[in-house]
């Protein structure tokens, strides 16, 4: 759960925060979680509702990078992606995405879970959930390329 | 092709980078609380909606154990209306499992197991020095048996400190300073049964105004070394009387209110004022109207006189009706629309929700 909280927030102290939150709503709800199989999904759950919450409040997350066009990754080297070596770089296009966006990348990508599983943690259709996928995949890529045309316009400029 | 595949190989090799562990802190404060608030056995369980059920398999919207003890109910109902009509004469009904048994004979006692405890009720209610700041109070628990008296200490703007720390006044009394913001109003706090842990519980709120720091003396009737003492603050959680949440925020003139929210459902995630400027109002005074802006928000504009600062929005169990009662202001002309918007963890469907926004009292004046 705190690992999953950590790589929503990308901040130790409102990770914390978000793990005690979820861990004191688990206490309280317990009793009303009446299939045991679910409990995984339920504390994915609570801990995701935790750490957007504990986004909201530390005012972290910015939706309005805007978005690029679908036809925007033609024009991209095949290794552009590969050439991130500056992991500051992923950091700083991830730290771009709202809450939401952020989840169900962490869900997807470090939890591993699949489609169908992020939409029953999320509560949200089966559908909303690839879509959420997408859409926070898409806004990532353009939070990077954003970045590094701001890095490109920087160095013409020097 | 590729592209997408790099960027999930990146994102995910990233990801797996970081802790993993949780440190401990976070659960020894959520063991804290678990000690603090001890779990009693629910009467009322089977009424409780199971936080991971797909309300929209459901029939009706209600859960099974409700649809089953209505069933219940109205079997016992044409049950007693058939035995009545032969036998003539009162038929007793028991209740059935909570809920509400039709009505008796006059002569029937009345049962003497009660089907829901009542909450316990507070040591003390302490009015919080706020410096000038935002009212605030807080409710004490004590599960100890101990504490003799409490009362506000200081209060002071800005913080230096980071979050709750406990000190000793004298022998027998400690001082409890917490960080806070001018939109923490209603607090609880909780002593266990050993007087070793407090857990102190607010709603949640928005904003970035200037923090301030609150303090509350409590005296015990024995010594207390306030280094034995561990303190915790948490969000207050969705039901038990503490508002989860707190705003403050302008109607279309500008005139500032403020609103208290009590979630029974334990859904909301997101609390916030919208209003926008212009002075205008579309709504006839104490009325308001509800829109999904998104299938998780609603957006809830109700019209309010000036006078009516501080409000107070009750939402139910099944997020079915907003109750929005407002403090002493009396009614009349003049009213201006307000707006806040409320995310919720689960689907919302506004158009099944009832506003019921209560007319304030004219007040003493």
């Amino acid at each position: 759960m705190y690992g999953i909280a950590y790589r929503i927030l990308r901040d130790q102290y409102l990770a914390e925060d978000a793990l005690q939150q979820a861990l004191i709503t688990v206490w309280n709800e317990l009793p009303r979680l009446r299939d045991p199989d679910r409990f995984d999904a339920w504390t994915y759950r609570l801990i995701v509702r935790a750490s957007t919450a504990e986004a909201r409040k530390a005012g972290r997350t910015n939706p309005t990078t805007p978005l690029l066009p679908d036809d925007a990754d033609a024009s991209r080297a095949p290794d552009q992606y590969a050439a991130i070596a500056d992991r500051d770089q992923l950091e700083r296009g991830f730290r771009r995405l709202t809450a939401e966006q952020r989840s169900v990348l962490v869900l997807q990508h470090y939890a591993g879970l699949s489609q169908a599983e992020i939409a029953d943690v999320l509560g949200i259709p089966v559908g909303t959930a690839g879509s959420r996928i997408h859409y926070a995949a898409r806004a990532l890529r353009a939070a990077i390329e954003a970045d590094i045309r701001s890095d490109r316009s920087r160095e013409s400029v020097a | 092709m590729n592209q997408t595949s790099d960027l999930d190989r990146l994102l995910g090799d990233w990801l797996a980078d970081g802790p993993n562990r949780a440190p401990d802190q976070p659960i020894s404060a959520a063991t804290q609380f678990a000690r603090a608030h001890p779990r009693r056995p629910d009467p009322l369980r089977i009424f409780r909606s199971d936080p991971m059920a797909d309300r929209r398999r459901s029939p009706f919207g209600l859960q099974p154990g409700l649809v089953f003890a209505l069933l219940a109910l109205v079997v016992a109902i044409v049950a007693a209306g058939v035995i009545g009509s032969r036998l003539e004469r009162p038929v007793v009904v028991p209740p059935s499992n909570g809920q509400p048994a039709p009505s008796r004979p006059a002569q029937e006692s009345p049962s003497s197991t009660p089907i829901a405890s009542e909450p316990p009720s507070p040591f003390a209610t302490v009015a919080l020095n706020a410096n000038g700041g935002r009212p605030a109070t807080v409710d004490i628990f004590d599960l100890s048996g101990l504490v003799v008296d409490a009362r506000s200490g200081p209060a002071v703007d800005g913080v230096s400190i980071d979050g709750i720390v406990v000190t000793n006044d004298k022998a027998d009394s400690i001082v409890v300073t917490w960080d806070g913001s001018p939109c923490d109003t209603a607090h609880r706090l909780t002593v266990d049964a050993t007087a070793t842990h407090l857990v102190l519980e607010r709603p949640k709120c928005t904003g970035d105004s200037i923090g301030r720091q609150l303090s509350l003396v409590l005296k015990f009737s024995r010594s207390v070394v306030a280094s034995d003492v561990q303190a915790t603050v948490v969000d207050g959680q969705g039901g038990g009387g503490l508002p989860n949440w707190t705003l403050s925020g302008p109607d279309t003139a500008g005139n500032v209110f403020h609103a208290m929210i009590l979630d029974a459902s334990g859904t909301l995630v997101s609390a916030d004022s919208t209003s926008q400027g212009g002075g205008g109002t579309r709504l006839p005074p104490d009325t308001g109207l509800v829109e999904n802006l998104t299938p998780t928000t609603i957006k809830l504009t109700w019209a309010r006189r000036p006078c009516a600062t501080d409000e107070q929005l009750m939402i139910n169990e099944g997020v079915t009706v907003l109750t929005m009662i407002a403090g002493d202001c009396g009614t009349g002309t003049g009213a201006l629309d307000r707006e806040m918007t409320l995310e919720f963890s689960q689907p919302v469907d506004a158009s099944g929700l009832t506003p019921d926004v209560q007319a304030p009292s004219p007040g003493p004046s």
